[in-house]
């Protein structure tokens, strides 16, 4: 166990690249924002999407911080057992504090009159529907999901390589065709749609909390017989 | 140190001329095998073995807590092995030499004799 | 004496290729072995195997008495230092050391920033903007400071020069004399490490070639010329490695008994004589194993 407490040790040392990264590209695109949303005027609330870039960068980490930190830490005799509760513990304390950060600015973007320019850059319509604990929920497992998602791309890399990771892609690529096809086949678009539109973020995300662990346990499952 | 020799003989051979010059007197201490090891960079293991070689001979005693020490009498012992090697290894290929070459037994006495006065 | 690696048979198959055929060897505890071969002779991935860092084929292997695959007990007590670790992007030289001493429990780490400084590592530089001898200095800094009872160093001294490279055998020797532990040094540059060998082994195309004391090696070979027939009168009887032909005359090194009688023997047939080095033995050995793959050196 203490060693799994070894491997958390060694990504906070790692922060600039868990933290730094996405928080920077998440600035970066939010003083953008800002400052077309001071030249648009503030006659309308000015929406952005950037949001996003914060949790596209998480799945981004997710992806390459076993590239990172993987080689390096069997290199140092330890276990691939270890190295993975380390990490999926480090990704959880790291999406617990960008979801409570996004929790955070969404309510000060709200006393603000966002931003003092009425952009909405955290406060989205439906997302952030609900009480802050809920929006937290939101925020949690967008973040786990993606990195989850992200990690897993990263095992099938440790274990089979670039081949395996083209074969992963092929067959997902090759899934999603044909559901897409049976789909409009069967004219069920708008049975899918229905489906969906009633939900609330928090019913949504809460359904996509249930595969993390799945992703989890292959993820843990390929990097067992990985090579440093 | 030649690494085309066993290095535990070279390292006893190393104690037996500082004894035998009398650069290590009797009943003094040797250095440590750790001095030897470090001094030589050589395996601290392979040290001890050429100084144990000394122990099994008689040449050198442990003194419980404190090291090795040269026994009283070694010099003289080591002086008496010393001249039988000089014989096998010097005079009896000196000997096969000078048949080869047809020098008689007198003749290599003076050969000897002048030999020393050059020295 | 208590036995620290051991394997019998092992194997590492790749899709075309053997790297480790059928190798069977004991390590034995607190004691400095040479493991050396040419390149791409299976060093590489048997160290690699040992540390569990890739899978055997088949055969046995246990370290400490144990499988060493992801067993902890195992893996914390060895330290595997390769010219191709990684290191993550952003880590300083600093990150290094301070993540080396929170995995490896032995880790001395005042010991460790004393050895950064002979090595002269600037502590706050990026992993990436180093040198390669500086990153050299890194791992060996990692391996000597981690007092790992298993040490395994895979050709630690790329891109050092000479006097850090005397640095890294002075403190090494120093601190396994105050610390001993088992150390496995692979490397080709046997003359400059052979004197700090206990033990030798060989492997050349994945297979053991040999495993002997390196005390016992030295002066075993001897090279010895003169006229075609009395070489091979001396030579009748034991294994030739080498063997060179100049007009009538030839000159072979032979194996033999090294108690010096060999010597003796040689002057008695009028033959010259010489004393092989064990970095001439190796590589006599190996270029003898190429010219006749199937027959295993025996000496």
């Amino acid at each position: 166990m203490n060693r799994t407490a070894s491997v958390v040790r060694m990504h906070w040392r790692n922060r600039v690249f868990w933290m730094g990264l996405p928080g920077m590209i998440m600035g970066i695109t939010f003083v953008v924002n800002l400052i077309i949303g001071y030249f648009i005027g503030q006659d309308e609330p000015y929406y952005t999407g950037a949001l996003c870039s914060i949790f596209i960068m998480v799945g981004v980490t997710g992806v390459m911080i076993a590239a990172q930190t993987f080689p390096f830490a069997i290199g140092f005799s330890i276990r691939r057992l270890d190295f993975f509760l380390g990490t999926a513990a480090f990704a959880v304390l790291v999406s617990v504090a960008f979801a409570a950060a996004l929790d955070i600015l969404t309510y000060v973007e709200q006393q603000s009159n966002g931003w003092g320019v009425r952009m909405h850059y955290f406060h989205l319509p439906w997302l952030s529907d609900g009480w802050a604990i809920s929006r937290f929920w939101v925020f949690l497992v967008g973040f786990l999901h993606l990195f989850f998602v992200g990690f897993v791309y990263a095992s099938v890399y440790r274990r089979f390589g670039r081949l395996g990771v083209l074969s992963l892609s092929a067959v997902l690529f090759v899934a999603g065709s044909f559901g897409t096809f049976l789909l409009t086949y069967y004219d069920q678009w708008g049975a899918l749609l229905d489906f969906f539109k009633p939900l609330t973020s928090v019913e949504l995300f809460s359904w996509a909390a249930i595969p993390i662990p799945l992703y989890a346990a292959i993820s843990y499952g390929l990097l067992r017989k990985s090579v440093a | 140190m030649d690494d085309s020799r066993p290095i535990f003989v070279q390292i006893a051979e190393k104690i037996e001329n500082d004894i035998i010059d009398g650069t290590l007197p009797e009943e003094t201490q040797v250095p440590s095998t750790n001095q030897f090891a470090a001094f030589y960079q050589i395996n601290p293991a392979t040290a001890a073995k050429g100084v144990n070689v000394l122990v099994d001979d008689g040449i050198l005693y442990k003194k419980r807590g404190i090291g090795m020490f040269i026994k009283e009498g070694a010099r003289a012992v080591l002086i008496e092995k010393r001249k039988e090697q000089f014989y096998e290894q010097y005079v009896l290929s000196m000997v096969r030499e000078a048949k080869k070459l047809g020098i008689t037994q007198d003749q290599l006495a003076d050969m000897i004799r002048r030999g020393e006065n050059k020295e | 004496m208590s036995v620290v690696v051991e394997t019998k048979g092992l194997r590492k198959a790749y899709k075309d290729t053997v790297a480790v055929d059928n190798v069977s060897l004991k390590i034995a505890e607190n004691k400095i072995y040479g493991l050396l071969g040419r390149n791409g002779a299976g060093k590489t991935t048997l160290m690699h195997l040992m540390t569990a860092q890739q899978l055997p084929t088949s055969g046995e292997l246990k370290v400490f008495g144990e499988n060493p695959y992801e067993n902890e007990r195992v893996l914390k007590r060895t330290c595997f230092i390769k010219e191709s670790q990684k290191y993550p992007d952003t880590f300083r030289v600093k990150d290094v050391l301070e993540t080396a001493a929170d995995f490896f429990p032995g880790w001395d780490r005042e010991y460790a920033y004393s050895l950064a400084d002979e090595f002269r590592l600037p502590l706050r530089r990026g992993m990436k903007k180093l040198s390669r001898g500086m990153l050299a200095s890194v791992g060996i800094i990692v391996g000597i400071a981690s007092r790992a009872p298993l040490t395994i160093f895979d050709e630690p001294y790329l891109g050092l020069d000479a006097v850090a490279r005397s640095l890294f055998y002075d403190r090494l020797m120093e601190d396994y004399t105050e610390h001993p532990r088992t150390i496995v040094l692979s490397t080709h540059l046997i003359d400059e490490i052979s004197k700090l060998l206990e033990h030798v082994i060989l492997i050349e195309g994945g297979k053991l070639l040999l495993d002997e004391d390196a005390d016992a090696l030295r002066g075993r070979a001897i090279r010895v010329s003169g006229p075609a027939f009395k070489v091979n009168e001396f030579a009748e009887g034991r294994k030739t490695v080498h063997r060179q032909t100049l007009g009538g005359l030839v000159s072979a090194v032979v194996i033999g008994d090294g108690d010096g009688g060999d010597r003796e023997r040689a002057q008695r047939l009028g033959l010259s004589s010489e004393t092989v080095t064990l970095q001439q033995l190796v590589v006599h050995m190996t270029n003898a194993s190429n010219a006749n793959p199937e027959r295993k050196a025996e000496i």
